[in-house]
């Protein structure tokens, strides 16, 4: 390393265009957060209902998909539209791919929430008269979610570090930003690492935002 | 230079498949090996009750595992050469393969080490063994059971990662489907190919997972 | 009001309920014990159509359970359930347990479901715990919710499935008092239970059930005092 002397100066200069990034990788990964969890519900929904097919196809999307890189999923479906010639933005895509790949993820996390729920509160629920929605938003999710609530934050904070690979798809994210900044400085190992120290920063910061939360909102009296 | 686009897959390309699935192959499990080498050394600092053991083991093992890989591969690939070490792009996607996978690793370490009870302790330091001892024969054996379905889990893991390494152009598989998606234009059959590829790997080491987990259960 | 025809009720290949036809008037509290095993909380479940039957047929209150057009959620209102393992929504207050299903099921407006609830709740005499917890009652008292919560639907007959099996015997009794006051005011129940001392105070008709088949039936005092079958013989003898 002799002669090499880091120089962080110019990147933090240019700290506003890192931050701009920073925003679309917060954004997009609410918005894959969300229709993730859509998703998920859908699927863990087919993976319990009684319709032997709706299980098996949804028992094989998951399996597909968590057998497979998320990269390779990102660019089946980048460059597939562009195949078919269907011009789709790359954000759009990138949305896509996420909510594709989480969507299964979440299948599972959503599916072991309303497994982890005692039989018979489904038979009390029913009794009741209760109809089939119903029952679902007044007795099983409500209980499902206390459940799903870790999992679901590690899997956002996944989704969080895995976004950055909507950058190899040219979606001007965290990661993107950094890469035109260190082809812009030159200084490409001192880019790079305060961009992993915002990945990190951010991580952190909501993980503990959504412990605290979490806390506050699912202690019930003992 | 006039482009040559192919409109369909050939053989040659089925080479260049082969090609990719043996290097993602050859980064996986050099990755792996080394990472597993020095997750040893972390997870057991990290499960140790020294403080200025656990603490640093416990700091190396968070920012790894809350910083995307794209990052670190980018940081791996860009500090070698800082620091004086001009090395094929190989070598710098096995160093983040290894580096990412002995965070992880760590972790199951530290699980199966903290997995076998007190009282194995208390029984082996009884009959005289010291620390390495206890270690070498009664901890680290009954730790490894407990460790393989994880840590299969780590491998699957690794294998899906190792598609990132296709940013340094690298010729695993995920890259040669962007080779040939650009040959082609049929990115539907090459990434399907390649997905397909990944799955074949990947799934029945997932079954191999279940059924250990399964068999470890019962064994007790 | 409840008419069990020729039921047969199979769990895969196990045969559960053979043959068995079982008839209660409006008004009328039966009783049936039996060994475990012999199909009784099986024919509870029946009744309200938390499990099918595969042959036979059950009329409650003039209507055909198993027939495609019959709304079973509507029927299932009029049919309250009390469950061995108490089964309350643990994320609700006892008062908001009572009032779901009234404001969802039959959409009555809010105040009034409150207004009732709280009676409902008194009824049972657990006025004092309307804005607590399950997991902050006793056995005895999340059982009595359980049964203001079945009540509060206004059912035309009440299932009991052994609902004190699961308490401790000191909480057994509160549970029984309002079992019995429900029965002289006069509420069609069927009762699967151990507790014989209940049964003889106000049981109109004792079955007993054994292997799927209704054995013998008859008053508390005759089946108790007097068995005329050996199985009824032999299984009173295990449990008096």
């Amino acid at each position: 390393m002799h002669g090499y002397v880091f120089q962080f100066r110019p990147i933090f200069q240019e700290l506003p265009l890192l931050l701009s990034g920073a925003l679309v990788t917060i954004h997009i990964s609410i918005l894959t957060l969300f229709f993730s969890f859509i998703v998920g519900t859908i699927g863990a929904l087919c993976r319990l209902s009684r319709f032997r097919w709706l299980n098996v196809a949804a028992k094989w999307y998951v399996e597909f998909i968590r057998n497979t890189p998320l990269l390779v999923q990102l660019f089946f479906i980048y460059f597939g539209f562009s195949q078919i010639n269907i011009e789709v933005p790359n954000y759009l895509a990138g949305l896509i791919g996420l909510v594709v790949n989480n969507g299964a993820y979440l299948t599972e996390i959503v599916r072991a929430g309303i497994e982890a729920i005692h039989k018979g509160q489904f038979e009390a629920g029913l009794s009741l008269g209760l109809s089939f929605p119903q029952l679902m938003r007044y007795v099983v999710f409500p209980q499902a979610f206390r459940v799903i609530y870790p999992p679901l934050c590690n899997q956002f904070i996944g989704i969080i570090l895995w976004s950055s690979l909507v950058s190899t798809i040219a979606v001007e994210d965290l990661a993107l930003r950094g890469k035109e900044l260190a082809s812009t400085t030159f200084r490409c190992f001192e880019t790079y690492a305060v961009v992993t120290l915002v990945y990190v920063v951010m991580t952190l910061t909501i993980s503990g935002v959504l412990k605290v939360l979490g806390r506050r909102f699912f202690s019930r009296p003992a | 230079m006039p482009q040559y686009v192919q409109d369909s897959l050939n053989l040659y390309d089925a080479v260049l498949f082969l090609q990719g699935l043996g290097n993602t192959v050859a980064l996986c499990l050099i990755g792996l090996g080394l990472g597993t080498l020095i997750a040893l050394f972390v997870g057991l600092a990290r499960a140790s009750h020294f403080r200025w053991l656990s603490w640093p083991a416990g700091l190396y093992i968070e920012v790894i595992r809350d910083s995307p890989l794209l990052m670190q591969l980018y940081l791996v690939f860009f500090a070698l050469p800082l620091l004086g070490l001009d090395v094929p792009i190989f070598v710098a996607g096995v160093a983040t393969l290894m580096v990412n996978a002995s965070a992880f690793m760590a972790e199951i370490v530290r699980a199966g080490i903290q997995s076998v009870g007190r009282d194995q302790w208390d029984a082996a330091r009884g009959l005289g063994m010291g620390y390495p001892q206890v270690m070498r024969w009664v901890v680290m054996p009954q730790a490894f059971r407990v460790m393989i379905p994880p840590g299969v889990g780590l491998l699957i893991g690794l294998i899906k990662d190792s598609s990132i390494i296709s940013v340094i152009s690298y010729l695993e598989l995920t890259r040669v489907g962007q080779i040939l998606t650009e040959k082609t234009f049929l990115s539907f059959q090459v990434f399907g190919i390649v997905a397909a590829l990944y799955f074949i790997m990947c799934y029945p080491l997932s079954r191999l997972a279940l059924y250990v987990e399964r068999r470890l259960k019962v064994g007790g | 009001m409840v008419k069990v025809k020729n039921v047969n009720k199979y769990f895969g290949h196990l045969h559960v309920l053979k043959d068995l036809s079982l008839d209660v008037s409006k008004g009328e509290v039966v009783v049936i014990i039996g060994p475990s095993g012999s199909g009784k909380s099986t024919l509870l479940r029946c009744l309200n159509y938390l499990e099918p039957v595969q042959s036979g047929e059950i009329w409650i209150d003039g209507i055909r359970l198993d027939h495609r057009k019959t709304n079973i959620r509507a029927v299932r209102a009029e049919v309250g359930i009390v469950f061995q393992s108490f089964n309350l929504f643990p994320h609700l207050t006892a008062l908001r347990n009572v009032m779901l299903a009234p404001r969802v099921v039959r959409k009555r407006p809010d105040a009034e479901v409150r207004q009732a609830a709280v009676a409902m709740l008194t009824k049972v005499g657990l006025q004092d715990k309307i804005d607590a917890y399950p997991s902050q009652l006793s056995g005895g008292q999340q059982q009595r919710v359980a049964i203001a919560r079945a009540l509060a639907m206004q059912p035309k007959l009440m299932l009991f499935d052994e609902v004190t099996s699961a308490l401790d015997p000191e909480l057994v009794r509160e549970v029984l008092d309002v079992m019995k006051q429900l029965a002289r005011d006069g509420m069609t129940m069927i009762v699967v239970t151990h507790e014989m001392g209940f049964a003889r105070e106000v049981a109109d008709r004792v079955i007993f059930m054994d292997e799927g088949r209704t054995i013998e039936e008859g008053t508390a005092a005759e089946l108790f005092d007097r068995p005329q079958n050996q199985r009824t013989k032999e299984f009173l003898g295990k449990i008096l």
